[in-house]
């Protein structure tokens, strides 16, 4: 019974560290023309507290991409390794 | 049952490991000039002469050219002269290129740069067994360079051809 949980666990554990979860919700959108300039801010986190530059918003991200027109902007967050190591992304769509 | 378990746990960790492969790598989306692909930005491991060096890729389908945007972080201010990608024994020198904004930041300054590379030409960089590197002569006479290691660009290289051939 103990060898089953144990394998039953170990099951869990490996499905949680192999997966790679993407979630995309919208957070804006405008009259504007979607155009066919894109540009992504970004961020990583480990474990929730270390992490790289943590500008991801609009601005940041149509600088990136070079965008004077934004038609629509979408969030993005990315999970590997379980909860370990987390991305989150803003998008910003335009011209 | 014992055994069982533990090739189930094998499967599982395999099916989500190469399930997750191609989406990191871009999306597509519909715009007014027809569908866009969008080449998530790519940090190069290996820089000489420049702090960090980070790309993307935009290409509209039916079009020649895409869009290479990067960006690169360095210890002083630097102007560009010339710019090249190497790969194999060929160079492709990008022409068309302008600064979009440079910010400081924390190590010295941030530069981003648009420029313009044809299809036929990123299909015959992709499609190299040798590593892509962005050459680029600065205004002082200075070569900085930014390139994959070579483990990686085995892997990118035939993700983003195939992805490239995907696409009309």
């Amino acid at each position: 019974m103990k060898k089953t949980i144990k394998s039953v666990m170990l099951i869990a554990a490996v499905a949680m560290f192999a997966s790679c979860s993407s979630m995309t919700t919208p957070i804006a959108a405008t009259s504007n023309p979607v155009g066919n300039k894109c540009g992504v801010a970004s961020t990583t986190k480990i474990l929730g507290i270390f992490g790289g530059s943590s500008n991801m918003g609009i601005n940041k991200a149509a600088k990136l991409g070079g965008i004077t027109q934004i038609s629509h902007v979408d969030f993005v967050k990315k999970s590997f390794l379980g909860f370990l190591v987390q991305t989150y992304q803003t998008v910003v769509y335009g011209e | 049952m014992e055994k069982f378990l533990l090739f189930i746990s094998v499967f599982v960790f395999f099916i989500n490991a190469d399930g997750q492969s191609l989406d990191n790598r871009y999306f597509s989306y519909v715009s007014n000039k027809g569908v866009v692909y969008f080449f998530y930005p790519q940090k190069l491991s290996k820089v000489e002469g420049i702090e960090n060096f980070c790309y993307d890729l935009t290409y509209v389908a039916n079009s020649d050219l895409a869009t290479l945007n990067f960006t690169i972080e360095t210890k002083n201010i630097v102007e560009i002269a010339e710019l090249g990608i190497c790969y194999a024994n060929d160079t492709i020198k990008i022409e068309d290129y302008s600064m979009l904004f440079r910010d400081v930041v924390k190590n010295g300054y941030e530069t981003r740069i648009t420029s313009t590379i044809k299809k036929t030409n990123l299909l015959n960089i992709y499609g190299s067994s040798e590593t892509m590197c962005f050459v680029l002569t600065l205004k002082d006479g200075r070569i900085c360079k930014a390139s994959y290691n070579r483990k990686r660009w085995k892997k990118d290289s035939s993700v983003f051809t195939k992805i490239l051939n995907s696409i009309y």
